[in-house]
């Protein structure tokens, strides 16, 4: 019998893992995706990637600096962080990403360093050796950040292997992205470059559009009910207009400008870009919170002025700033074997 | 009268009080020496019996002090409409103590884990407050302590227990609707309440197995509630409070 229920009494539940959870999620996606990006030049050798690889480096390590200091900020009892390493815990892909994080930050400081210090990086066994293990670490850690998340049965939009490749895809996009404006802003006479890096985004996010075609329309037809959440979640009232906004604005908008090849357009569509690859993970942590597990309706999540919200936030991308102006000041990271 | 708990006081209130004593005394020396365990702690909610007077909300609030907003049970309340008839319903939640909690194998750092006697814990002085125990509940039944700042929930009031009284919602239930007892014990209440009464659980889709047991259960309230939400809003409450 069918029955129309209205809650009286009812708490709506706080979002616990907020705005400083999706920063953290941001910074190491784009890490992870600016590091895949090294690979082509100084593993497999091939010199017309090198000038780009370079870029996508500094991308993966100033990113990937800022986002342990993200995610020591999520945790309620920060200096207890120590606890991960007393309590190794097989069962919870937390406990094995507090292994991968330091693991990964470390390899791949090893392996910027033996980049950036070496004019002839390109092919030497040494950064070869350091790029294979840094991109192995890079890969549990979009491993593990999409697991965390999808063994959840509990979070309907959460509990799904699809957020490996969600993840690992619009970290690839927003990488580009960034590499693409710090290619214009670093070597704005370097065209062939912003080619290289505009050509990259227009894959990355047509793969980033097909990914979400086949993702929701999984779910339409039964197969995914995250993808079906995700469905619902655009529908509704709470989260239409950012869905949308990400979209239009940080994926279709960006993938129509790299097409056009207007170097003029190249910043903007970088930013855009990168835009996407966060509000994808907004998107995913409060709009997934906002569902509610067991209550009626949607949680709404409102954005603090302080800490946990809009200074998290901005401070977050300003500890990033200071990273990028004292690495690209201090080190000679532009120094490929083509300049010599 | 519910004889499930005044049986637990008083019905041979100084054997049943010993006996209890005994045998927390006896799960205690079990789990040093890695036997067995005696007792499997559970809950019983006969919802016929409950008016959702949230005293046992107000009681667990006072007995663990948990902070302005933040609740460990709470009673849910319901209008429910069908064809041309329509009733009121009720539903306390809390923390389920699950036989196969997801709250467990999450924690980073086995800072949530289950005592013998089926409890589910937090040890406070080690949580990093990650908060992944609270997304992985089902039953929205954990929270971030805003004092603590580490993960907090309904314990079966694990030092009444300990030192032989109920739990605080059971012990102030008007109605006598909560019956906590020793689901190992054939003899307990509670174990003849599931005995006898067709009992559902929560969410059972989730296969979390969990040993809150409720007899007259309405189906559309037993899984995620599919309808109008409530007025009521947390966050807005505690910033009224907070400015009033």
């Amino acid at each position: 019998m069918s029955s129309e229920i209205i809650e009286l009494i009812a708490i709506d539940h706080e979002i616990t893992w907020n705005s400083w959870a999706v920063q953290y999620f941001f910074f190491i996606g784009i890490s992870v995706g600016g590091l895949l990006l090294t690979l082509p030049a100084f593993v497999l050798g091939k010199g017309h990637w090198e000038k780009f690889s370079r870029i996508a480096l500094l991308v993966a390590l100033t990113t990937g600096l800022v986002a342990p200091v993200a995610l020591l900020s999520d945790l309620h009892q920060p200096a207890r962080f120590f606890q991960f390493y007393l309590h190794f815990t097989p069962d919870s892909w937390m406990s094995w990403g507090a292994f991968f994080l330091p693991l990964y930050i470390g390899a791949l400081t090893l392996y910027s360093w033996s980049v950036f210090r070496n004019k002839h990086a390109l092919g030497q066994p040494v950064v070869r050796v350091l790029g294979v293990i840094t991109g192995l670490l890079a890969l549990l850690i979009a491993l593990y950040t999409g697991s965390e998340m999808g063994v959840l049965d509990s979070r309907i939009l959460w509990q799904s292997n699809w957020l490996i490749p969600l993840y690992l895809l619009t970290g690839l996009s927003g990488a580009v992205g960034l590499a693409l404006v710090l290619s214009r802003i670093f070597q704005p006479d370097q065209i062939l470059l912003t080619h290289t890096a505009n050509r990259a985004l227009s894959i990355t996010l047509l793969l980033v559009t097909l990914f979400m075609t086949i993702w929701v329309s999984a779910g339409s037809i039964g197969q995914s009910a995250s993808g079906a959440a995700f469905q619902n979640l655009a529908m509704g009232e709470a989260n239409f207009e950012i869905i949308i906004l990400w979209l239009l604005t940080g994926t279709l908008l960006p993938l129509l400008f790299t097409l056009i090849k207007f170097p003029a357009l190249a910043i903007p569509t970088g930013l855009l870009a990168l835009l996407g690859s966060w509000m994808v993970r907004w998107v995913m942590f409060i709009g997934g919170q906002g569902l509610p597990k067991n209550g009626a309706g949607y949680y709404n999540f409102e954005l603090s002025l302080g800490s946990e919200g809009w200074l998290g936030i901005a401070g977050s991308f300003g500890f990033w700033l200071v990273l990028i102006t004292l690495i690209t000041s201090l080190l000679p990271w532009q120094r490929s074997s083509s300049n010599a | 009268m519910d004889s499930g708990r005044r049986k637990f006081l008083t019905g041979g209130a100084p054997i049943a009080s010993l006996s209890l004593l005994n045998s927390t005394a006896t799960a205690a020396t079990n789990k040093q020496s890695g036997k067995a365990k005696k007792e499997r702690w559970g809950m019983v909610i006969d919802l016929r019996k409950c008016i959702g007077c949230e005293a046992c909300t107000a009681a667990c609030s006072i007995e663990n002090q948990v902070p302005d907003g933040q609740f460990r049970t709470i009673v849910s309340s319901y209008e429910v409409k069908r064809e041309e008839s329509s009733s009121s319903a009720v539903l306390p939640r809390l923390c389920n103590h699950c036989e196969n909690p997801p709250c467990i194998p999450v924690c980073p750092v086995q800072a949530t884990y289950q005592r013998t006697d089926g409890i589910v814990v937090v040890d406070n002085t080690r949580c990093v407050g990650c908060a992944y125990c609270v997304q992985a509940c089902p039953y929205d039944a954990r929270f971030i302590n805003s004092e603590t700042n580490t993960a907090d929930k309904c314990t079966f009031c694990v030092h009444r227990v300990e030192a032989g009284l109920l739990p605080a919602c059971v012990e102030t239930c008007v109605g006598g609707a909560r019956v906590f007892g020793d689901l190992n014990d054939a003899n307990s209440a509670v174990t003849k309440l599931i005995m006898k009464h067709k009992t559902h659980g929560l969410n059972p889709e989730q296969g979390t197995r969990p040993q809150v047991y409720y007899i007259g259960l309405d189906g559309a309230l037993q899984s995620k509630i599919e309808g109008t939400p409530s007025l009521w809003n947390r966050a807005q409450a505690v910033e009224q409070e907070a400015r009033s």
